[in-house]
């Protein structure tokens, strides 16, 4: 086995890993907002509701979190059908995803899963912002809308890029848990070569994921000195 | 009916009243400071004026106009907003936008307006008038250009900040600023909108002392037959010589009010006469403080 060959299905395997990455994040996000929105809300039962959500989503291993999505929406409508099974061949992405099915149902996962610790910090963002900033944008005539989008929300950003970056290097890492449900994402393409004996495709893996968490850092950094004009 | 009234108005939190049946009045052109020890509501009543807490009762008039009569949680956001517009409020603690250059803090609540007032014209929610008043401040006459805007805003921006002294300062951030520049840009904002009363609350009590002088100067050349000002303050020898009418405020009462002779001259109660030498007694000590001071 020759090293191109591994390399090339690593590759395949780091292509899943980067667009199970780039899709939690796209969903995650704005879910994320949503429901920080939610457990800020002044009405209790909302607020109450949705912190509940947010205490289990957290509190439980993501890989059972996994479990869960995968199983029980197949439990729940027909004993023993597979749901997520029957969504394999209806969709195939050239990214060497077989299991169309399970790589939808780690999606949903992670981004419900990231969409919980993200609304923390954007919560964590928007609650650090001075009263004192709102009662002057409301006393300068400013709607809550106007109030939301051009003070609260541009200050965020900046409060929370760093804890975002932490979370963030956390789910590329994070991403290996899909071969639990049998997405063949970049580890789960080395582990396949165990069986040919070759136990190096696995380390070597681990420089895939050391290049992208440093593009990642790269990238932070360069947003970070970018919101150093101003001091909050 | 004078140009600012404000009439028996009431304010509790819980069971403590923070305000007990507040009335006075003033003209316009005229300034009215506010004294009174920590604790007897003259932030509460500043706050209630600018729509920031509502009242239990009583009415508030500016200009003829009903501002609120009773409690403000039945007018809409909309109609909250439009009345706020007359008023201007500048806080102990500045609170400028941070994100924002100091330009940028004072145009921006401009553009928002003209923006949307422009949006609004013709259509079924038409302009409240005082948003013409705002349009017809910025534009004078010359009819709105919309690729005019920002050129216009800006300028009338630089304008107002050069009148508080900040001229060479509109491109940088706040936490570049002294505390007292911090306070002339936040004046700056306050009168962007052009509002026909403007209030303001301990402006310079979180200054450095040697940064109150440059900050109290730009208030008082604020003063203006156009407008009224409430200033609620902790500089008695201010407040004596840009005051028409001196108000003395005690848990939650209006307990005297003068003339700045009537009231710093010949105090009628004992609660004021208390309050106006403790004053003079920390003031002294200040001054005194301040010779020691090695540099
Ligand atoms: N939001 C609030 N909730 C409860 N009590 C308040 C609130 N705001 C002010 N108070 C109380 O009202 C009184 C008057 O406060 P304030 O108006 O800030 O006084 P001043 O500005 O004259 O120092 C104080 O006893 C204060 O504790
Ligand atoms: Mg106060």
């Amino acid at each position: 086995m020759t090293f191109m060959t591994v390399t090339q299905s690593l590759l395949q395997g780091f292509g899943v890993t980067l667009l199970l990455f780039v899709l939690t994040l796209i969903f995650s996000l704005p879910l994320g907002l949503l429901i920080s929105t939610f457990t800020m809300s002044k009405c209790t039962p909302i607020r109450v509701f949705f912190k509940v959500i947010v205490w289990i989503v957290r509190g439980v291993p993501l890989m059972l979190q996994l479990f869960i999505v995968y199983y029980l929406p197949g439990m729940i409508s027909k004993a023993g059908s597979n749901f997520w099974g029957t969504l394999d061949n209806s969709f195939y992405f050239d990214y060497g995803i077989k299991n169309g099915g399970s790589f939808l149902a780690t999606v949903v996962a992670f981004a419900f899963n990231y969409a919980c610790y993200f609304s923390e910090i954007f919560r964590g963002g928007i609650e650090g912002i001075p009263q004192g900033q709102i009662e002057a944008g409301q006393v300068l005539g400013m709607t809550n809308r106007q109030i939301f989008f051009k003070i609260t929300f541009m200050q965020v950003v900046k409060r929370i890029l760093a804890p975002m970056s932490n979370e963030i290097i956390t789910l590329v890492k994070d991403t290996a848990l899909a071969r639990v449900i049998g997405v063949v994402e970049i580890v789960m393409s080395a582990y396949i070569f165990t069986s040919k004996a070759l136990i190096w495709p696995l380390f070597y893996s681990g420089a895939f994921y050391l290049l992208f968490v440093g593009l990642l850092t790269l990238l932070f950094n360069y947003l970070e000195k970018k919101f150093s004009y101003y001091r909050v | 009916m004078a140009f600012f009234t404000l009439r028996n108005v009431n304010k509790s939190f819980g069971s403590f009243k923070a305000l007990n049946d507040v009335s006075f009045s003033a003209e316009k052109g005229e300034v009215v400071s506010i004294i009174g020890s920590s604790g007897s509501g003259k932030t509460t009543l500043l706050r209630c004026i600018n729509f920031l807490e509502s009242v239990d009762s009583g009415e508030f008039f500016l200009d003829g106009e009903t501002m609120f009569s009773g409690p403000i949680d039945k007018l809409t956001e909309d109609e909250k907003r439009a009345k706020r517009l007359s008023i201007g409020l500048v806080f102990q603690s500045f609170n400028l936008f941070p994100h924002y250059s100091i330009l940028r803090n004072v145009t921006l609540a401009p553009e928002l307006l003209i923006r949307e007032s422009l949006k609004r014209k013709g259509k079924k929610k038409d302009n409240p008038k005082i948003y013409d008043g705002i349009v017809e401040y910025y534009f004078q006459g010359v009819g709105v250009d919309e690729k005019k805007i920002n050129e216009i805003i800006q300028k009338k921006g630089a304008e107002l900040l050069t009148k508080v002294g900040l001229e060479s300062k509109i491109n940088v951030y706040p936490h570049q600023l002294s505390g007292g520049q911090q306070q002339r840009a936040a004046i700056a904002r306050a009168i962007a909108l052009n509002p026909s009363l403007l209030c303001f609350d301990e402006p310079t009590s979180a200054l450095d002392p040697e940064l109150t002088g440059e900050v109290l100067r730009v208030i008082k050349a604020l003063k203006s037959k156009d407008r009224a000002m409430i200033i609620v303050t902790h500089e008695m020898e201010f407040a004596k010589s840009v005051s028409d009418k001196v108000v003395f405020m005690s848990q939650g009462e209006i307990v005297e009010a003068g003339t700045p002779q009537e009231i710093f001259e010949d105090p009628k109660t004992t609660a004021l006469k208390n309050f106006l030498s403790a004053t003079k007694k920390k003031e002294g000590d200040e001054d005194v403080r301040r010779e020691e001071r090695p540099d």
